[in-house]
């Protein structure tokens, strides 16, 4: 899985590596175990969507929910290349139902 | 001893119990004047055979009289592992996606399969992501639910696109716990009885594994199955233990049937957009 730790401890997990239709919670789980092995309290992460065509909700709860349990912060998930409206509504409803919007 | 099933929704719905008894040591599928064949009648009937192969079951089956089904249900492979020998090779026609077995999340091949089969049928993309969003979510459940422990359901799926009729048919089908043994099995229930259950099954964040706020949550699929649904003039029919609903535009509607589904039997409707 690429990572990116950079001086400013942004970790930037390409979700395509897992494939182009992401669904599944193991998926989910897997993904985070792979890339995240410290604590994630005090880094950002951005999900990097580039080249995914679908995510399904189960997968981002799963991924939101083990990024959370790894530590991270509300208001720490960020995005990018998220051109689908559906997803990122579904990452944007994820992210309010976990407490890890901006303003939580 | 032998048992015989025709292709009767109500026999297929309760035979697993039947063929798990232990007191029977062959089937006899009788399909010889089955009057259609759509993909939730595929799924419940590969799914069966699969429960009496690994009973030990010897599975016979009168093939439909009808070339056209026998031909769709051959190639689809409903009759591997049974005495009748299909006399043509099993393929997967493009038109059709797969009859295919679920015994993990892993979708990815699901998904790309989906979205090319599906996709000759003119949908728009954007509304056929949805669309496959749904049919995954649903297979997700299978694999997380059904088993008598959590990641270790099966069953069987299967879809196609019929533009003429300008929809779109998928069909699901478990011979699992069901959706209530599920609930039961995780002490989730609190209070409520299987009606209550299968009716708030849909609902956002109810699930047979709820965990408190803040801590992660389950019951998103479903809800995101019924907003399509709704939004898209779809038609779900579920039927697992003593009840079938079905959601709609309208609603969700609840009945309580003389019969008992074994496991869960899922066929979902879907127009062309």
């Amino acid at each position: 899985m690429d990572t990116n730790e950079s001086a400013n401890k942004m970790i930037n997990i390409v979700l395509v590596m897992a494939g182009k239709y992401l669904s599944g919670r193991s998926i989910a789980k897997e993904l985070v175990d792979n890339v995240v092995h410290d604590n994630l309290a005090a880094v950002a992460v951005e999900l990097d969507f580039e080249g995914v065509e679908t995510c399904s909700q189960s997968f981002l709860s799963e991924l939101i929910y083990r990024l959370k349990e790894k530590g991270l912060k509300p208001g720490s998930v960020h995005s990018s290349s998220l051109t689908n409206e559906t997803v990122a509504i579904r990452l944007k409803n994820e992210l309010k139902r976990l407490e890890m919007g901006p303003s939580a | 001893m032998e048992l015989v099933i025709g292709a009767n929704d109500e026999f297929l719905a309760a035979s697993p119990i039947s063929i798990k008894s232990g007191l029977y040591d062959a089937l006899h599928l009788d399909l010889s004047l089955i009057g259609y064949i759509r993909p939730h009648l595929l799924v419940r009937l590969r799914t069966i055979i699969d429960l009496a192969v690994n009973c030990g079951l010897r599975v016979r089956i009168s093939p439909p009289v009808r070339t056209d089904y026998r031909d769709y249900a051959g190639r689809m492979g409903l009759f591997e592992g049974t005495d009748y020998n299909y006399p043509y090779n099993r393929n997967e026609p493009h038109t059709f996606f797969p009859l295919l077995k679920i015994n993990n999340d892993r979708n990815q091949q699901v998904y790309e399969d989906c979205m090319r089969v599906l996709g000759l049928s003119n949908v728009t993309s954007n509304y056929l992501r949805l669309v496959v969003d749904a049919f995954v979510e649903l297979a997700d459940n299978i694999y997380f639910h059904s088993g008598t422990a959590e990641n270790t359901g099966w069953g069987y799926i299967h879809a196609q696109a019929n533009p003429l009729a300008g929809d779109i048919r998928l069909g699901l089908s478990d011979v699992g716990i069901g959706i209530y043994g599920s609930y039961e099995r995780t002490g989730q229930l609190r209070g409520r009885n299987e009606v209550q259950v299968m009716s708030d099954i849909f609902n956002e964040l109810e699930s047979s594994l709820n965990l408190i706020p803040g801590r992660g949550y389950r019951g998103v699929g479903l809800y995101e199955v019924q907003n399509f649904l709704t939004q898209h003039t779809g038609h779900l029919k579920v039927m697992s233990g003593n009840v079938t609903v079905d959601v709609n535009q309208m609603g969700i509607y609840t009945v309580t049937n003389a019969f008992r589904t074994e496991g869960t039997w899922i066929q979902m409707r879907v127009p062309i957009r």
